[in-house]
């Protein structure tokens, strides 16, 4: 009967475990899978429950836990022990208030309450089943605001606290057994504890907000500035088409006059002039959207005003149905970065930009580039004010995993190439 | 033998592309004969029929009879002819797409690009004009490599399947041979090992998820999961390269 009630309480506790496991790091696995692995971690922390006594028992269980959660759980090792402390930390602080408590409304040591067996039946599964409930009001709290998974700055100030106060913990309650007292003072350092260590949760979770929505912020002030660009590329376009309309009735005279006069030599100079020094709008893209059309126009300026080639390759987008700021931003961060990647290059400087709208949107940049090294699929800034500027390619892949679209960036034989294909519905 | 096709209503400014054409293949020595038009009514569709590579004026002086709709003649007689507009004014819509035009090079810019985009050009026609032999009933028969859809592997047999244009449908050879093999044969010309049983021309890819893809063709090939994200990302790769 003990032991089936031990294994029992451990389903409880491991559930509970796992579930702050999920509020804190996303699953990587479906359903069946997290199933299976449950039952697993549950017959083994039942086994060590069984059969390991005191420190050891819980270095090991958390050390079941833990690899649990990196089996399951999206994170680096750093995160996952983190939260496996944590969630280990959270059963051990609802025991021991809930012993405190117990012991102290009883009027009777720990001792005496196991030596009733029924009451303590009754009390352990009743706590067990209320810290079961506490870890799925954290879970269904904390996962209506999207799980992320832990910033790695945050790990390290997440794992010490919980880790000290897990070791605290257990020699309060060790040397309390040992003396068979659990004086109020101990319990009110142990309450103090746990306060302090969902404090610093929250700090976290606070602290995360904080660096998401300067992130926000940053994407905000992109935004902003590309628009405030693309409204001066459009005036700037409107000058030269007004300009360009003034001075076509004066060369309409001037060409009047020369061949009025019989000078073919001076009209054949001057229209080679005209010809040389003709301004107006060389390129349009007409691919039936009119943002990727501007965005697109915009930078193809951009790149000759610096010597670089450009090709397209568009067919019909009037069908891409996609949230057209977010896709301007997309673009034009791709576009900046292979125009300013081309233009460093020594060699050929050429961009090849291909959009086709098909059963998915598919997206590619390809661009001359010097040698770029992408670690662990990131590529570090070289820019000045990182705060500004590195969040490109960042807001990029933000944006399109947003759409759940497939994306990849690569770079091999002279050429690096961001490529996407974006689920159109 | 490369047959080149130019047609400008400017004649001055084909003359210059012709010099500069010629100047470009005589360096590369390749064996050439120039047809230099300006007005696309004398095009014969003979022709067109033997043209490999054609550098074509968008704007020319009769705006129904511009250089899309001789793009669009041209593609009538061929698929894989290299085509490349030289223009003063770069318009990039759908019809580009549709006559599945090479590049574009603006006119001022013609001394600049155009020996890259030549170059690009001939790499290209190579491509196009490479073929597979293999052996059926003890004769050789070359293939198109564009035209071959897919190979699959069937009890050490390999059956390549080919689409012969519309009027021909789908044909099926078989031989015997190593996929593996196949595969490092021809994974630098657009082929993509997606299954153990299939060795795919990336070309004729209609739609590639992770539980399937289809061809222009309507086949439906299964795909191997455990490499589904190492082949989308060489599918996507090869997308992009024009």
């Amino acid at each position: 009967m003990e032991y089936f009630l031990t294994v029992l309480w451990t389903a409880f506790d491991i559930l509970a475990v796992f579930l702050i496991g999920h509020t804190f790091l996303p699953a990587k696995r479906d359903m069946r899978f997290r199933v299976n692995l449950y039952c697993i971690t549950w017959l083994l922390s039942s086994i060590l429950t069984l059969s390991v006594n005191g420190g050891i028992r819980v270095a090991l269980c958390i050390g079941v836990v833990a690899l649990a959660f990196w089996i399951l759980l999206d994170g680096k090792w750093p995160a996952i022990i983190a939260v496996a402390v944590l969630s280990y930390l959270f059963a051990t602080i609802c025991e021991f208030i809930s012993f405190y408590g117990a012991t102290f409304f009883l009027g009777m040591d720990y001792e005496q309450l196991v030596k009733q067996r029924m009451l303590y039946a009754v009390f352990v599964t009743s706590e067990k089943s209320l810290t079961l409930f506490a870890a799925w009001l954290l879970y269904a709290f904390f996962s209506k605001r999207k799980t992320r998974p832990f910033q790695a700055k945050w790990v390290l100030l997440s794992a010490l606290f919980p880790t000290v106060s897990v070791i605290l913990l257990y020699s309060i309650f060790f040397q309390a057994q040992e003396r068979e007292n659990l004086t109020p003072g101990a319990m009110i350092l142990c309450v103090g504890l746990a306060a302090a260590n969902v404090g610093i949760l929250f700090g976290i979770q606070a602290l995360e907000k904080s660096t998401q929505k300067e992130r926000e912020a940053a994407l905000m002030r992109q935004q902003i500035s590309l628009q405030s660009e693309s409204i001066t590329a459009l005036e700037k376009s409107y000058r030269a088409q007004r300009k360009a309309t003034h001075d076509f009735g004066r060369h309409l005279e001037t060409i009047q006059e020369l061949l009025k006069r019989g000078d073919l030599d001076s009209l054949q100079e001057y229209l080679n002039d005209l010809q040389k020094n003709h301004t107006t709008r060389i390129f349009s893209i007409r691919s039936g959207n009119p943002v990727i059309d501007v965005v697109l126009n915009e930078k193809y300026q951009a790149a000759q005003e610096k010597g670089v080639a450009m090709q397209f390759q568009v067919n019909d987008l009037k069908e891409v149905t996609l949230r057209m700021d977010a896709l301007a931003v997309v673009l034009s961060n791709l576009l900046d970065n292979a125009i300013e990647a081309a233009e460093k290059c020594s060699g050929w400087k050429e961009i090849q930009c291909v959009l086709k709208a098909g059963p998915q949107f598919y997206l590619s940049v390809r661009n001359t580039s010097s040698p770029v090294s992408i670690i662990d699929g990131k590529i570090a800034t070289t820019k000045p004010n990182p705060l500004d500027h590195g969040y490109g390619l960042p807001t990029v892949c933000g944006i399109l995993s947003e759409w759940g679209a497939e994306y990849s960036f690569d770079y091999s034989d002279g050429w690096f190439q961001f490529v996407a294909e974006i689920p159109m519905k | 033998m490369l047959r080149v096709l130019l047609c400008d209503d400017d004649e001055l400014f084909l003359g210059r592309v012709k010099s500069r054409v010629e100047a470009f293949l005589n360096s590369q020595e390749e064996k050439f004969e120039i047809l230099a038009h300006t007005d696309t009514s004398l095009i014969t569709d003979r022709e067109l029929e033997l043209c490999d590579l054609a550098l074509l004026d968008v704007d020319l002086a009769t705006p129904e009879d511009d250089g899309i709709a001789l793009a669009r003649r041209l593609r009538a007689f061929r698929r894989d002819t290299v085509l490349i507009f030289v223009t003063n004014y770069v318009e990039y819509a759908p019809a580009g797409y549709e006559v599945n035009a090479f590049r574009y090079i603006l006119k001022k810019d013609l001394d600049a690009v155009l020996s890259q985009y030549l170059k690009e050009a001939l790499a290209k026609l190579a491509a196009e004009k490479e073929t597979f032999r293999l052996s059926v009933e003890g004769r050789y028969l070359d293939l198109r490599l564009d035209e071959i859809l897919y190979f699959e592997i069937k009890h050490r047999t390999i059956q390549v399947y080919q689409n012969a244009g519309t009027d021909h449908g789908k044909q099926c050879f078989s031989f015997q041979g190593s996929l593996s093999a196949l595969e490092i044969q021809l994974e630098q010309r657009g082929f993509l090992r997606v299954h153990s049983n299939y060795l795919v021309n990336m070309r004729h890819i209609y739609q590639f998820g992770c539980r399937g893809l289809q061809l222009s063709d309507g086949t439906l090939l299964r795909v191997s999961e455990k490499m589904y994200a190492e082949n989308k990302k060489k599918y996507m790769n090869w997308m992009g390269q024009l």
